[in-house]
């Protein structure tokens, strides 16, 4: 079995710690499921409140840790273009395998799915009974399985890539698919995404929580389908270059990475905000803010990009 | 009211001060733990501080299990009311005395003005105006504890914990923190003193003595 370069290496040493901890994890909680009594003095009950607390602890920092590793998966895969050929950036090594788009999805679910856990767990340290406990331990089994689940994935795709077998480019890759989203055309794509960002203002303004969660969660989707479809040709300044990944390199300063993170942390503080209010039953207005400061500061950068290029050029692409 | 109901402390290596412990105290009242070096004085103030988590049993303060509470409730809960002053006086010491004072209540919103205001108070009350802007490592042992027990007033606690208030101090300086004591005793707070200073033990007599030994 071999990955390729040092960064899967890396990536792929780094989960099979983080499962480690995972499964300590497992094995502590199903213990909290079955015995937690907040009400009890009993020693058994001290040691599982001890026991909880290093739960957070692993699964907090192996959470915390996802991001970083996500960041360094896509930086990867964008590397192993350079060894693959006919792949100009990552779509092609994302593309070089059947399991690469299902490992890319199931990272993307599960940095949501790990975020969420986080919250939770944040809510549950606020209270002074603990009461979101025994709910937080009831997910470590999904988080193991979602974590075992891309470990699988990870390996079928790193280990089933062949050097010598060519790839698609991304450029063939996103003309030659007859996907529907391809199917809306840049500018429809950018004013659904417009009115998206404006429905998302409204119900920021009118503190209507569940819809503001519905839309940013619209968002997630529409934002992406834009940057492929309008605000990334006027990055690269090419109408029929589409593709999510070149954004990534250093050719166009990096600005993926600021696309994503933006994107990340405002869809994040949405889902953080739906979650608070799920759960505890109060909305926090702060989290809500965040999110909203991060999806708008999204759209400026999504409008920056065609808006500089008409200035300059006085023509849209 | 400060109720310990059967409570255990074992720590890493099996060692086991206290085991299925009980006890009650009134508000109000004046507590001596008295007992050799080792025999559970410090864990027990440390329990009834929620510094440290006992291995079974219930701690309970004004209807409060203290016992359970996550560590920042915990904290706050000391914060709120609790005055600890310790064996070795824990003062910071690149600061000065007023500083020292203020450390507590740094965290609760109050404007600087009004903390340090509060501090002179009680170093005033304590005849300790005059070293307030003097650093702590320059005090003497005396000093040092009175500025010790400033901080542990400073948030106006309920309650008063004292582990081994008079080991560093001569026969002067501890008849002085005597007098402070049944001060303190008079303005009705709890105060739990651990020591195995019989002389302390005698100037307050109106004091509950409790004798612990090893494994209580």
């Amino acid at each position: 079995m071999s990955f390729l370069i040092p960064e899967v290496y890396i990536l792929f040493l780094s989960d099979i710690i983080l499962l480690v901890f995972i499964s300590i994890s497992l094995f502590i909680s199903a213990g909290i499921i079955r015995n937690w009594d907040f009400a009890s003095s009993a020693d058994r009950q001290y040691r599982l409140e001890k026991r909880s607390a290093l739960v957070s602890v692993l699964i907090k920092y192996s959470l915390a840790l996802k991001i970083p590793l996500f960041i360094l998966f896509i930086y990867a895969e964008d590397k192993l273009a350079d060894v693959l050929p006919g792949a100009m950036c990552a779509a092609g090594s994302v593309n070089a395998t059947p399991y690469g788009k299902l490992l890319l999805y199931m990272k993307i679910f599960n940095i949501y799915f790990f975020s969420v856990w986080l919250v939770i767990n944040r809510l549950d340290m606020k209270t002074e009974d603990l009461r979101y406990t025994r709910l937080k331990h009831m997910l470590i089994p999904f988080v193991f399985v979602c974590f075992a689940a891309e470990l699988t994935l990870f390996v079928l795709n790193f280990a089933g890539i062949d050097p010598a077998v060519p790839v698609s480019c991304c450029t063939a890759l996103f003309t030659s698919e007859s996907s529907v989203f391809l199917s809306i055309g840049g500018r429809n794509s950018f004013i659904i995404f417009s009115i998206n960002y404006v429905l998302l203002s409204l119900f920021f303004i009118f503190r209507r929580h569940t819809l503001y969660f519905i839309t940013n969660f619209i968002y997630f989707f529409t934002s992406i389908i834009s940057l492929i479809l309008f605000t990334g040709t006027y990055v690269y300044e090419l109408p029929t270059h589409l593709c999510p990944f070149c954004l990534l390199q250093g050719g166009y300063w990096y600005v993926g990475y600021l696309f994503y993170t933006l994107l990340f942390l405002g869809t994040f503080f949405g889902v953080s905000a739906f979650i608070t209010k799920l759960v505890s039953g109060k909305s926090s207005e702060y989290i809500q803010r965040q999110s909203f400061i991060f999806n708008s500061l999204y759209f400026i950068l999504s409008v920056y990009y065609p808006l500089s290029y008409f200035l300059s050029h006085r023509t849209w692409l | 009211m400060i109720v310990m109901d059967s409570v255990t402390k074992t720590y890493t290596g099996g060692v086991s001060p206290i085991s299925g412990f009980s006890l009650e105290i009134r508000e109000g009242e004046t507590v001596i733990l008295s007992g050799e070096s080792g025999s559970g004085k410090s864990t027990l103030l440390s329990l009834m501080a929620a510094l440290i988590r006992p291995t079974s049993g219930d701690i309970t303060i004004d209807g409060k299990k203290i016992a359970k509470l996550p560590e920042d409730f915990a904290a706050l809960y000391r914060r709120e009311n609790i005055g600890i002053i310790f064996q070795s006086y824990h003062l910071l010491p690149h600061l000065t005395a007023v500083e020292n004072i203020c450390v507590p209540l740094l965290p609760t919103g109050l404007s600087m003005k009004d903390i340090t205001a509060k501090a002179m108070n009680i170093l005033s009350s304590l005849n300790m105006a005059d070293k307030a802007n003097v650093n702590v490592s320059k005090l003497s042992g005396g000093e040092q504890q009175r500025t010790a027990i400033a901080r542990a007033l400073i948030n106006n606690p309920k309650i008063i914990l004292a582990d081994e208030p008079t080991a560093n101090l001569d026969r002067k300086l501890t008849d002085s923190l005597t007098d402070t004591f049944r001060r303190m005793s008079d303005e009705g707070r709890t105060l739990v003193i651990a020591t195995h200073d019989s002389a302390l033990t005698e100037a307050l007599p109106h004091a509950r003595i409790i004798s612990i030994g090893h494994g209580i």
